[in-house]
C-alpha cells in the first residue's frame, strides 16, 4: 500500500504550550481516516500543518512520498480541503462560489461545476445565494469546492459539525462513495466516534497533542466486545490461581477481575476455581462497553487503561 | 496571474465596491458644477481661463475625495476575504500567495484608472454645459483627473497592508480618515508636505498663486516630478511591506 499521508516527530509549539506532540501519522492509499479527538486536541492544527498552512515546529510531513516543505504547491495541486467552517463567497450563489475556485485553479472544463454540484446534491440551489443557504448546504458546497480540483487526497476539518442528524447522514453517506467512485483517499477530523465510525476504515486518535491511538476500526471495535468481570475478596491471588490455569486475566482500577472470554463453560468453571480456593466471590457481571465508552477512556483518563 | 484577477472580478458580484468606484467620481464632479454653475459670473472676470480655474477648484473637492474612496474600496475589497473565512482556502490551493496579494492590488488601480476616466470625461462635459471659451485643454484635464490618483499610491499600498494585516476593517478605515482629514494640514509647508498623505494635494497639474492674501494667476505645477517621484516611491516601499506581511501570514 502506498502511504498518502506520512508524519514523523509532528511537533507545533505556540510560545510554551505543545499543542501538538511529536505524532506520526499514517494514512494509506483508499483509506477513509477518521482523525477523532476531543475539542482542543490538536486536530485543526495538525490539519493545518499537513495543508501547509503553518509550519510545524518540528517534525517531518510526507504526503504522496513527498515533503511537504520542498513540494507544497505539487502536492496543493492534489489536495482537495475544508478546514474547520467552510469558506465560501456569501455574496454569491453555489454556482458562482464554485466558479470563483475554478477559475483560480485553471480547469478548464466548465461542466465540472454541474457535475460536483450534483455529486454534493445542491444542483436544484445552484442559483441561489450561499448566504441563505442552510449550514448542511454550506457544508456540502465547501465539500464541493475541496473535489473541485479533482484531488487524490481529501483534508476534512469537522465537515460534520453543527449539522442535525440527517445533515450528518448526507455528509456520511458522500464520503463514504468517494474512495470508490473517484479513486480519492480521504482523512477527515471529528470529536465524535459514532460519526467516523460507519465511515472510516482507519482510526486516529489524538488527545491533548499525542497521538493515543492509530490502528484500523475493527482493532477498536474488538476492544468493546463484552468482558467479564468478577470482584473477589483478594483479587491479587485469585489472578494468580487462575494465571497457572493458563487463563488471560487483567485487574482493573477497582481491583476486580477482567476476563475477555465469555464462554459460559469457562466462566463457570472459573466461578468453582476460586471458590475451591476459598475466595469470595461476590459478584460475577458481564460488562458491555460503546465504542463511546472506550473513545472517552482513551482520551480522558490515560492512567486508568485498563484495556 | 490573470486566472486570479478573473476570480476576484467574480467576488466583487453584488459588492458596493464597483457601484462606489462610479459614485465618487460623479458625486466630485456634481459638487464642481454646483459651485462652478454659482460662481461663474465672478469667475469669467479674471485672467485666467475657466477651464484652469474648473480644476483648481476640483482639486479641493478631488483631493479629500479620492482618498476617502480608496480607503473604503481597499477596505471592502480586502473583506470580502477576511469575512468569508476565505484566506484559509485560497492558501490552501496550489497559488502563490503573492499572486492574490497584486490581484487585489490590481483590481484597485483598474477601478481607478476607470475613476480617472469618469472625472477625464466630466470634465468636458461641465466645461461644454457651461460654455467655457477656448479650445479643452485636453493635457490639463488628463493631467487633473489622473495624477490625483497617482499622488494616492502610497496611500492604496498603505491601506491595502493594513486592511489584510487587521481583521476588523474598523482600524484601517479610521487610518484611512484621519489622513485624509490631516492631508490639508500636512500639506501646507514644505516639511510635513514630504509625508505621503499630502501627495494627493500635491498631485495637480497647475496651481493658484495668491499674492497679497487675493487668487491671482493660475501657473504649471513646478513641484510635480518631485512629487510623482516621491508617490512611486513610497507606494513601492508599502507595497513591499504589505506583500511580505501577507505572505508570511498564516491563517492564524
Amino acid at each position: 500500500m502506498t502511504k498518502i499521508i506520512e508524519t514523523s516527530h509532528l511537533t507545533k509549539k505556540y510560545k510554551n504550550t505543545t499543542v501538538v506532540d511529536e505524532i506520526n501519522i499514517s494514512v494509506e492509499q483508499g483509506d477513509i481516516y477518521g482523525f477523532l479527538g476531543p475539542n482542543g486536541a490538536g486536530k485543526t492544527t495538525t490539519i493545518r500543518m499537513l495543508l501547509g498552512l503553518i509550519k510545524p515546529t518540528k517534525g517531518d510531513i510526507k504526503v504522496f512520498g513527498k515533503k511537504l516543505a520542498d513540494n507544497r504547491m505539487a502536492i496543493l495541486k492534489e489536495v482537495g480541503s475544508l478546514v474547520e467552517y467552510p469558506s465560501f463567497y456569501a455574496n454569491l450563489t453555489g454556482y458562482e462560489n464554485l466558479e470563483a475556485i475554478r477559475r483560480l485553479l485553471r480547469i478548464e472544463d466548465k461542466h465540472r461545476i454541474n457535475e460536483i454540484l450534483r455529486t454534493v446534491g445542491l444542483l436544484n440551489a445552484k442559483d441561489k445565494l450561499v448566504k441563505n443557504y442552510s449550514l448542511g448546504m454550506k457544508q456540502r458546497l465547501g465539500i464541493g469546492i475541496a473535489l473541485l480540483g479533482s484531488p487524490n487526497l481529501l483534508i476534512l476539518d469537522e465537515p460534520t459539525n453543527g449539522l442535525d442528524p440527517a445533515g450528518i447522514q448526507e455528509i456520511r453517506e458522500l464520503i463514504k462513495k468517494l474512495p470508490s467512485l473517484y479513486g480519492i483517499t480521504v482523512m477527515i477530523s471529528s470529536h465524535i466516534l459514532s460519526e467516523i465510525d460507519q465511515m472510516a476504515n482507519k482510526v486516529g486518535i489524538i488527545n491533548n497533542g499525542n497521538l493515543i491511538f492509530q490502528d484500523r476500526i475493527e482493532v477498536l471495535r474488538k476492544k468493546s466486545s463484552p468482558r467479564i468481570i468478577i470482584r473477589v475478596n483478594d483479587s491479587e491471588s485469585a489472578q494468580t490461581i487462575l494465571k497457572k490455569d493458563g487463563l488471560n486475566v487483567a485487574l482493573n482500577s477497582k481491583k476486580e477481575l477482567v476476563i475477555n472470554e465469555i464462554d459460559d463453560d469457562l466462566i463457570s468453571y472459573i466461578a468453582e476455581k476460586l471458590m475451591m480456593s476459598r475466595l469470595s466471590l461476590y459478584r460475577i457481571y458481564e460488562e458491555k462497553r460503546s465504542l463511546e465508552d472506550i473513545f472517552l477512556d482513551l482520551t480522558t483518563n490515560k492512567e486508568r487503561d485498563i484495556l | 496571474m490573470n486566472h486570479v484577477i478573473a476570480s476576484d472580478q467574480l467576488k466583487m458580484k453584488r459588492t458596493f465596491i464597483k457601484p462606489i468606484s462610479f459614485l465618487f467620481p460623479f458625486l466630485i464632479l456634481l459638487l464642481s458644477f454646483l459651485i462652478l454653475s454659482m460662481q461663474k459670473e465672478s469667475m469669467t472676470s479674471q485672467v485666467n481661463s475657466m477651464w484652469e480655474s474648473m480644476v483648481v477648484l476640483t482639486h479641493f473637492i478631488i483631493m479629500f475625495v479620492i482618498p476617502m474612496a480608496i480607503t473604503i474600496m481597499v477596505s471592502n475589497l480586502i473583506s470580502l476575504e477576511h469575512q468569508n473565512n476565505s484566506w484559509k482556502l485560497l492558501f490552501a490551493l496550489p497559488i502563490s500567495k503573492f499572486s492574490f496579494y497584486f490581484s487585489k492590488l490590481y483590481m484597485i488601480l483598474k477601478l481607478c484608472f476607470l475613476s480617472g476616466i469618469v472625472i477625464f470625461l466630466g470634465f468636458i462635459v461641465i466645461g461644454k454645459i457651461l460654455n467655457f471659451k477656448g479650445d479643452i485643454p485636453y493635457a490639463l484635464l488628463l493631467g487633473e483627473a489622473f495624477l490625483p490618483f497617482l499622488g494616492t499610491f502610497p496611500i492604496i499600498t498603505f491601506q491595502l497592508w493594513l486592511s489584510i494585516r487587521f481583521k476588523n476593517q474598523a482600524f484601517p478605515i479610521a487610518i484611512g480618515v484621519f489622513g485624509t482629514v490631516c492631508m490639508f494640514f500636512l500639506q501646507m509647508n514644505k516639511i510635513t508636505s514630504m509625508f505621503f498623505w499630502a501627495y494627493p494635494a500635491l498631485m495637480t497639474p497647475v496651481k493658484q498663486l495668491i499674492i497679497d492674501g487675493n487668487l491671482a494667476e493660475i501657473v504649471p505645477n513646478g513641484d510635480l516630478g518631485f512629487y510623482t517621484l516621491l508617490s512611486i516611491v513610497f507606494g513601492l516601499i508599502f507595497m513591499v511591506i504589505g506583500m511580505f506581511d501577507f505572505s508570511r501570514q498564516s491563517t492564524e
